[in-house]
């Protein structure tokens, strides 16, 4: 009888405890607006709980039960569907150690569709991001199950794991650039809208990116101490440093960190590698002998084969990001020598009147600038050398090659521009993700150009992309409902605003980022 | 040789064609060849190319070999036809061909590891 009071009150206990953190109201206030995905993401957890603690309860309310009237045989079956009720509330732990290893896309998104956590900020996205993990770990691509996860991504609210979950789709299926670009969009998303799980995988594939290419200098550069950092990431942070020589006096740290992390047969390449890295004696930089080479220059020729020759040697060098630099500035300079003087001039205007074609010398001279300046920009361009342009003088031959550089930027940007245009007309179907990519495609040309751009240029460019961007976000809040996606448009205008010195601009968008997502 | 805009060709491209594609240089004349000269030799190389002459579809460039077809003769004997063209090309073939690509320059830096995506669980590129 005892026994059966006690069980009654604690049932009704945990009764009152599952009602009480139902009913509470949200605790913060900034979670006002109900339909918040702050104001979401809470009450889903605090379902869970609920559920959590309902579930114990009853299953402690029965067992009491069972054990006061002697009936022992009834423990196992109380504990078995307990063990369901635990599974069915978190189902994480099927997916992480059953669905995942088994590689079962499918099972992946089922079980994860029943919610917690990690999910518990995105579960639509989460539950397609535990079926990406799961084909990510097939020995071939799956089309169909991607093709299958991705129509589950298409209809759902876009946020970061969703977000994660398309981009490790693309990696998959081999588009690499595009995987890219939507994992490291991340970084603008509110840290609400992401599970932190999410981001934690999406470091590991852009550290894997990385280390494939040998971007170790990149990988080095990782906030390893960082919580939520995965132990792999932090191994891949160590070895990246000795490799790239930013730090040689660090064995013990990066044989803790291997054997702290999992997989320790397949990062072992990477331990040896790492590990035979010595901390090399300063030494007193070599001449490159291909600088000093330079075929023509010295033998008194006529003054445009100097240019020619390394135009020629920049245009043709295998790997153009060594020595850059220097090859390029010599290159400008050997051609505004060229321009300045006048043997060159004059070989053109001598050749011109003897062919007696229609443009005289000059207009020779300046298609001659023209295309020289054309193919400076595309040495700049593809040598990642803007710097070198934008200092120089706006007159010499550099400078008119980020003038031309800068004219094809800005196409490039209004061209993004006009395709994340399109993709708001009403006959087009929403597709949240397409469109979010279409924002990235917008601001990763916008980070060319201005990486190229004068001041007033850079205000005239934010200007186009602004009043794109502006009509992207209020799109993305009003119709598509997709606040969190709105927020980072919004917050990357403001900061852009702010660096152009937009102060009207910048006030509207300060407002718009004010409001909770 | 001329080109509208950096984008006329693929990235990359565009500035290494004034080279590879110069007219003097597809037609395997020096930059003081005749009008009569320029005729005669896009004449013979059409010849040869059309009768699969196996030494003719092969031209020396300042990078290199390069392969050549009845197309390209007969377009750069044109840009040659045009005084205004033609003063481009010829400040472009300054530089001597070469009948072999130069040596290819070691990469520096440390290479990149395959194995990198399989140490987080996933599949190998």
């Amino acid at each position: 009888m005892e026994a059966t009071m006690s069980g009654a009150s604690l049932w009704v206990l945990g009764l009152l405890a599952c009602t009480a953190i139902s009913a509470l109201p949200l605790p913060s206030s900034e979670m006002v607006d109900p339909e918040s995905t702050r104001a979401r993401a809470t009450r889903r957890a605090e379902l869970r709980l609920t559920g959590t603690v309902a579930a114990f309860a009853l299953g402690a309310v029965a067992t009491t039960w069972a054990l006061g009237r002697g009936q022992w045989a009834l423990v196992w079956p109380i504990a078995v569907a307990l063990g369901v009720a635990t599974l069915l509330i978190h189902p994480w732990l099927l997916v992480r150690w059953v669905a995942i290893p088994l590689r079962m896309p499918r099972l992946a998104y089922t079980l994860s569709r029943l919610g917690g956590y990690p999910w518990v900020r995105d579960p639509d996205g989460g539950a397609v991001l535990s079926g990406a993990l799961a084909i990510a770990r097939k020995a071939e691509h799956d089309h169909e199950a991607a093709a299958w996860l991705r129509d589950r991504l298409r209809g759902a609210p876009l946020r970061g794991a969703g977000i994660v979950a398309a981009g490790l789709l693309a990696a998959d299926a081999g588009d690499r650039d595009r995987a890219r670009a939507l994992i490291a969009s991340l970084e603008l998303l509110d840290p609400d809208l992401c599970p932190p799980l999410a981001r934690s995988l999406a470091q590991d594939w852009l550290i894997a990116d990385d280390a494939s290419d040998g971007r170790w200098s990149q990988i080095a550069g990782t906030a390893d101490e960082m919580p939520g950092v995965s132990r792999t990431a932090r191994f891949f942070a160590v070895a990246a440093r000795r490799i790239a020589g930013i730090e040689a006096r660090s064995v013990g740290t990066l044989v803790h960190r291997w054997l702290v992390a999992p997989r320790r047969i397949r990062t072992a390449p990477l331990l040896g590698r790492a590990l035979v890295v010595r901390e090399t004696e300063p030494e007193l930089p070599r001449i490159d002998p291909r600088l000093v080479s330079v075929l023509p220059a010295n033998d008194g020729g006529a003054a445009h084969v100097e240019p020619v020759s390394l135009h020629l040697e920049a245009t043709s060098e295998p790997h153009v990001h060594e020595r850059a630099v220097t090859r390029i500035e010599r290159l400008g300079r050997a051609w505004d020598e060229a321009f300045a003087g006048f043997e060159m001039r004059r070989r053109i205007r001598e050749r011109t009147n003897a062919l007696e074609g229609w443009a005289s010398g000059e207009l020779a001279t300046a298609r001659l600038q023209r295309d020289v300046s054309f193919d400076l920009a595309e040495l700049v361009s593809r040598s990642g050398t803007e710097d070198l342009a934008t200092a120089a003088s706006p007159r010499s031959m550099l400078g008119r090659a980020r003038e031309a550089l800068y004219d094809e930027r800005l196409d490039d940007v209004i061209e993004a521009c006009v395709e994340a245009q399109k993709r708001r007309q009403p006959i087009e179907v929403p597709a949240r993700l397409d469109a979010w990519a279409d924002i990235l495609e917008v601001q990763a040309r916008y980070g060319a150009l201005v990486r190229i751009a004068q001041p007033d240029e850079r205000r005239q460019a934010f200007a186009i992309v602004e009043l794109e961007l502006r009509q992207m976000a209020a799109w993305f809040w009003n119709d598509l409902h997709e606040r969190g996606l709105a927020n980072a448009v919004s917050t990357w205008l403001l900061l852009e605003a702010e660096r152009v010195r937009d102060h009207e601009s910048a006030a509207y968008h300060r407002h718009n980022i004010a409001l909770v997502v | 040789v001329s080109t509208r805009s950096p984008r006329s060709h693929p990235p990359g491209e565009s500035a290494v064609r004034r080279f590879t594609h110069n007219a003097f240089h597809v037609l395997d004349l020096p930059v003081d060849a005749s009008a009569a000269d320029v005729r005669r030799q896009a004449a013979r190389l059409v010849d040869r190319l059309v009768n699969s002459d196996p030494g003719a579809c092969r031209y020396d460039t300042p990078v290199g070999p390069r392969v050549r077809d009845a197309a390209m003769v007969q377009r750069a004997a044109t840009q040659l036809r045009d005084p205004d063209e033609r003063v481009q090309h010829e400040i472009w073939a300054a530089v001597p061909r070469r009948d072999a690509t130069p040596r290819a320059v070691l990469v520096e830096g440390s290479p990149g590891w395959p194995g990198a995506p399989a140490a987080f669980g996933w599949r190998r590129r």
